[in-house]
């Protein structure tokens, strides 16, 4: 950038910060309507089974519950929580309240009641028989078994192939290849707001509903299809976030809650608690990946064939588009000219997969970078090197026709990264030999910005200066506590060369914001939603421009507009602020200092990230400490640095999370063990490395001031950097993430018994 | 409409009339975080809540009679932090400084960790250890003394009747030269802080002052089994020995053995035999670390 930027790059605190640390801030469970009702979901205890009987009665004789809804008196339509958009082919599968039952947490009955605690209480009165059937937990049995069909279809959903050249062939005659079947786990989100939600009818049959969400127009048309009724008469308001990482991308009580108030003709109030949280919306997509890695003596890729079996969970919902998503970045982090990927999505008994920070990303490259380092290993290369030779180069072309990278940075990542992380001398250093082993691991990866390419990826936004100077912005972009609605209010302070505490956003709401095709979600709002902002203001700033040409009487070229004031460069004594200017045009020439654009994004590069870890395992009890972290990344130009390092020390604590100690485990009957905080374990605070930041900021020619994704991308390496460096450490190969000390120590000892042999 | 009757008791004199009343729909308050999650969970919306955490006179930690004395109302961050308990009692200040997070140590009481007793409640093992007692008090006024392993009975079972509540735990003073350690490992997972035990072990070791042996060896597991108990093959280990790096090697496998015996033969309980090994190790070098020298003993008299 020729000019010097003022809030572009520059560190600016999020729009609500102050009212979140004090406590002012309203989340929809802190709300509270007038004859407001509560409502309490009643989820099955067992995994597989019909309902034979269910018995409400006690419930529904409770002094102070209203209703009690189940398959019987709610409708049967089918939906897909994962469509986002009308037009989008979806299986449908899932309903409000079901009559068989599919996992363990599946919504079978939910109770309104004057209270909380009634509602609670008459829940636990509710008496259901089940004909119980046979479980499938394991994904590779669903493959298998086709007597036990979890739904009528069948448990094998989808298939799918990507490739290019022929990976088959050119593995045949390979110097080596290097296999391996990796397991990702089955991983709660654990934003701290558990999932909530408000809904208010009116006496038309109007439905207004609060939630946090991701996609308010989703939310609009999934309870459109759940209640058939029109999109229209829903309105969708977006409410402060705590927290979603995808878990609240898909609708998952909304349309339930929108069902109740629908019913009762008043407001209804539904909020899960951590339990229903983790077993009953959505969770990381469980997959099983196979990979084989073709390399010659140099370490340059010849082939590799990958094979990723997706656990759908009970109900399909993301379960193609995340098989697909996965695919797709198996294409673009290495320049591999023959390359075959499978895919298979099926059903097994356990909750259901959803969207999830990275969106499959973290799992695919689990698979392929673990597999990297172990080639690496085999060729008795060092793993950076043997990267630096197979990476794409900046402006590569996708192998399978997707969309071009960009100026795809990752070679400059690694680099960088290796040198500023003291790589080659930390990974060449000799091994202890005593209880404490050290070791150290990297990874790389890609990720999108946004759906270009694959789907429809528009937004509208409306911005107007009003009257008093306000910059006004209209538009869904949902924050999800990561600062979005700053990055736009950054973008539109620095376009239209305003003091940015006049900038404002409304909050997104259906009723008021224009439509947006896609939502918060897909690594596609600051790329696309700030890449319309940007638009947006500039078209605002050039018709104000234009009309205070005519206002000053000279030249549009003449007219400075610059932190909120406008003049005659030939008169500088005559200034004009943005408001005054808005009210001129109003009155004078009947018209809005204000501009509505339909932004269709014109690319989707990819980001780039690498990730540097190093660990020290304790050999006696296969504990991991994680003591040292590095995460460089291809970021194109960061909008907000201080919120790029927190989104991307958040990512590594998940990642961590997912490579050490997150995983949703079950019973042989499907019964989830770890249904609350105090046994399923995330990675907190004391355990955490300090996590160093270097960021590569190159510019992307189609990104908001160079801008690109980070949000997704952060999380996706951490998990094999970590692993691989557990595995340098102990010279041992971990196949099924997360390593608990149990599965370390398995390894430990099989490796102690091959060489006694 | 369903409430709960809530007392709070200033002094012992009303606690005394609160639990005259006491039946089984009363629930003594302590410091609340493992009481209010079980109303929760069991669904009980009513009854008698007895909350003891304002009886002031409750609150102190101090010696006399040969014993450190702690009163019920006596929070786990205050017992981490007391300079009484971390001189005489080094295990149980270790062991409190590990219960849950800093938000449970604000309020919970070790008086109510010893009521509730979880087989993984950290303090037991550590007072199980130093041969602590309890006092208590009932409806009457009557005060009793007893032994930790006369109130923790089963899983999450104790034997305090209805109108009874600690008032009081009281460890003895050493005799001698004396040590002890805590520690413990969490679930499954790599996790070091705010964890429920998987497996915790507290030590509390003696030594002869002319020979520098080790005697009067007290080492407790929990979290193995449905209530902590004494490993006596690791203190079989100990006593009359020098501790050498040997020795550690010996005791770590006594402790091993004992849990393995413990878990008999339960496969979702086998990592809890690596964690023993592990945390044997840690308090092995906690007690000795000092003491040992190129794999030899150094025994200072001081």
């Amino acid at each position: 950038m020729e000019e010097k930027l003022r809030y572009v790059g520059k560190y600016v605190p999020m729009h609500d910060v102050r009212d979140k640390v004090t406590g002012r801030v309203k989340y929809a469970g802190d709300m509270v309507l007038p004859g407001m009702l509560y409502a309490k979901l009643v989820l099955s205890d067992i995994a597989h089974g019909y309902i034979k009987s269910i018995d409400t009665s006690e419930a529904e004789a409770m002094p102070g519950v209203r209703a009690v809804f189940t398959y019987r008196n709610s409708p049967d339509n089918l939906y897909n929580s994962h469509k986002w958009i009308g037009g989008l082919e979806v299986i449908k599968d899932e309903r409000l309240f079901t009559d068989k039952v599919r996992y363990f947490g599946d919504r079978i009955a939910a109770v309104v009641a004057v209270d909380k605690h009634t509602a609670e209480k008459a829940a636990r009165l509710i008496k259901v028989e089940y004909e119980v059937l046979p479980v499938i937990i394991s994904p590779e049995d669903a493959l298998k078994n086709d007597t036990v069909k979890i739904h009528e279809s069948g448990n094998v959903v989808f298939t799918k192939e990507l490739s290019c050249g022929e990976a088959e062939k050119e593995m045949e005659n390979a110097y080596l290849v290097v296999s391996d079947r990796i397991e990702t786990p089955k991983v709660h989100h654990a934003a701290m707001e558990t999932h909530a939600c408000i809904a208010e009818t009116d006496s038309s049959g109007n439905i207004t509903v609060w939630t946090p969400c991701q996609v308010i127009f989703q939310v609009q048309l999934i309870i459109s299809e759940a209640l058939g009724i029109p999109e229209s008469k829903i309105r969708v308001i977006k409410t402060t976030l705590g927290g979603s990482f995808g878990g609240k991308s898909q609708p998952t009580i909304e349309p339930v809650c929108a069902f109740l108030s629908q019913q009762l003709k008043k407001p209804v109030k539904l909020v899960m608690d951590r339990t229903e949280a983790i077993i009953g919306t959505r969770t990381r997509t469980k997959t099983i990946g196979t990979v084989k890695t073709a390399v010659d003596k140099e370490g340059n890729i010849i082939a590799r064939d990958i094979d990723m079996l997706v656990d759908a969970g009970a109900y399909l919902t993301n379960g193609t588009a995340i098989a697909i998503a996965m695919g797709k970045k198996a294409f673009k982090l290495y320049r591999i000219k023959n390359q075959r990927y499978s895919t298979t999505s099926v059903y097994t008994n356990t909750p259901i997969g959803g969207a999830a920070r990275g969106y499959g990303s973290p799992q695919i490259h689990a698979v392929t970078e673990i597999n990297m380092e172990n080639v690496a290993r085999e060729l008795g290369m060092d793993p950076v090197e043997l990267r630096l030779r197979n990476l794409v180069h900046p402006y590569d072309k996708d192998p399978i026709g997707g969309p071009d990278l960009g100026n795809a940075r990752i070679i400059d990542c690694v680099t960088r990264g290796a040198e500023a992380f003291n790589w080659k001398e930390r990974y060449s250093r000799h091994k202890e030999a005593g209880r404490f082993v050290r070791g150290v691991g990297m990874a790389c990866c890609a990720h999108g910005n946004g759906y270009f390419g694959a789907y429809p990826d528009f937004i509208t936004m409306s911005l107007r200066i009003s009257g008093d100077g306000y910059a006004l912005l209209k538009g869904a972009v949902h924050d999800l506590g990561c600062g979005t609605n700053t990055i736009m209010m950054q973008i539109i302070a620095e376009t239209l060369d305003m003091d940015i505490e006049k900038v404002r956003l409304a909050e997104t709401d259906t009723l008021v914001c224009p439509f947006d095709s896609a939502g918060t979600q897909a690594s596609r709002v600051t790329f696309v939603c700030g890449g319309a902002a940007m638009k947006a203001a500039k078209l605002l700033k050039e018709k104000i421009a234009r009309y205070s040409a005519g206002i000053f009487e000279c030249s549009i070229e003449d007219v400075i507009m610059k932190n909120g004031f406008i003049w005659d460069r030939n008169n500088e004594t005559v200034k004009m602020s943005y408001g005054e200017a808005a009210t001129i045009i109003q009155n004078r020439y009947c018209d809005e200092a204000g501009e509505t654009v339909t932004y269709q994004s014109p690319g989707n590069p990819t980001s780039y990230c690498a990730n540097f870890a190093e660990v020290e395992v304790d050999t006696v009890t296969g504990m991991v400490k994680v003591l040292d972290f590095l995460a460089v990344h291809d970021i194109g130009k960061a909008i907000n640095p201080e919120f790029v390092a927190g989104q991307i020390q958040g990512s590594i604590q998940m990642g961590m999370g997912m490579a050490l100690s997150e995983e949703i485990t079950f019973d042989k009957n499907g019964k989830v063990q770890n249904d609350r905080f105090g046994r399923y374990m995330v990675v907190n605070a004391p355990d955490m490395p300090d996590v160093k930041v270097l960021l590569i900021e190159e510019g992307e020619e189609f990104g908001p001031y160079g801008a690109k994704s980070v949000g997704e991308i952060a999380t996706v390496a951490a998990a094999p950097a970590i692993i691989n460096a557990i595995n340098n450490a102990l010279d041992i190969r971990l196949d099924s993430l997360p390593a608990t000390p149990e599965r370390i120590m398995e390894k430990i000892r099989e490796k102690r018994k091959n060489n006694d042999c | 409409m369903d409430q709960f009757l809530y007392e709070a008791p200033k002094n012992s004199a009303d606690l005394v009339n609160c639990l005259k009343r006491a039946d089984e729909n009363t629930y003594l308050l302590s410091g609340g975080t493992d009481l209010i999650i079980k109303l929760r969970n069991r669904g009980i919306y009513s009854g008698r809540i007895i909350d003891m955490s304002g009886i002031a006179e409750h609150r102190y930690i101090k010696l006399g009679d040969g014993y450190v004395k702690i009163g019920a109302n006596v929070t786990f961050a205050e017992i981490g932090e007391s300079e009484i308990i971390n001189l005489n009692a080094a295990c149980l200040g270790q062991a409190a400084r590990q219960v849950g997070s800093q938000q449970i140590r604000n309020a919970a009481r070790m008086a109510g960790n010893i009521a509730n007793s979880s087989p993984r409640g950290d303090s037991i093992p550590a007072l199980l250890a130093l041969d602590a007692k309890v006092r208590t008090i009932n409806g009457k006024g009557e005060t009793k003394l007893r032994t930790i392993d006369e109130i923790v009975v089963g899983i999450s079972k104790n034997s305090l009747k209805r109108d009874e509540a600690i008032t009081e735990i009281m460890i003895p003073c050493a005799k001698g030269p004396r040590r002890s350690a805590f520690g413990k490992y969490g679930r499954e997972s790599s996790r070091t802080s705010v964890v429920i035990a998987n497996i915790n072990v507290a030590a509390v070791v003696g030594f002869d002052t002319d020979t520098g042996l080790i005697r009067d060896a007290s080492v407790v597991v929990g979290s193995a089994a449905p209530v902590p108990y004494h490993a006596e093959q690791a203190e079989k280990v100990l006593n009359g020995c020098r501790p050498t790096k040997e020795l550690g090697d010996r005791f770590t496998a006594a402790l091993k053995e004992h849990v393995i015996q413990s878990i008999n033969g339960v496969k979702r309980y086998e990592n809890k035999i690596d964690e023993v090994a592990g945390i044997g190790l840690n308090i092995y070098h906690d007690l000795f670390g000092d003491m040992i020298a190129g794999g030899d003993c150094i025994w200072k008299k001081n």
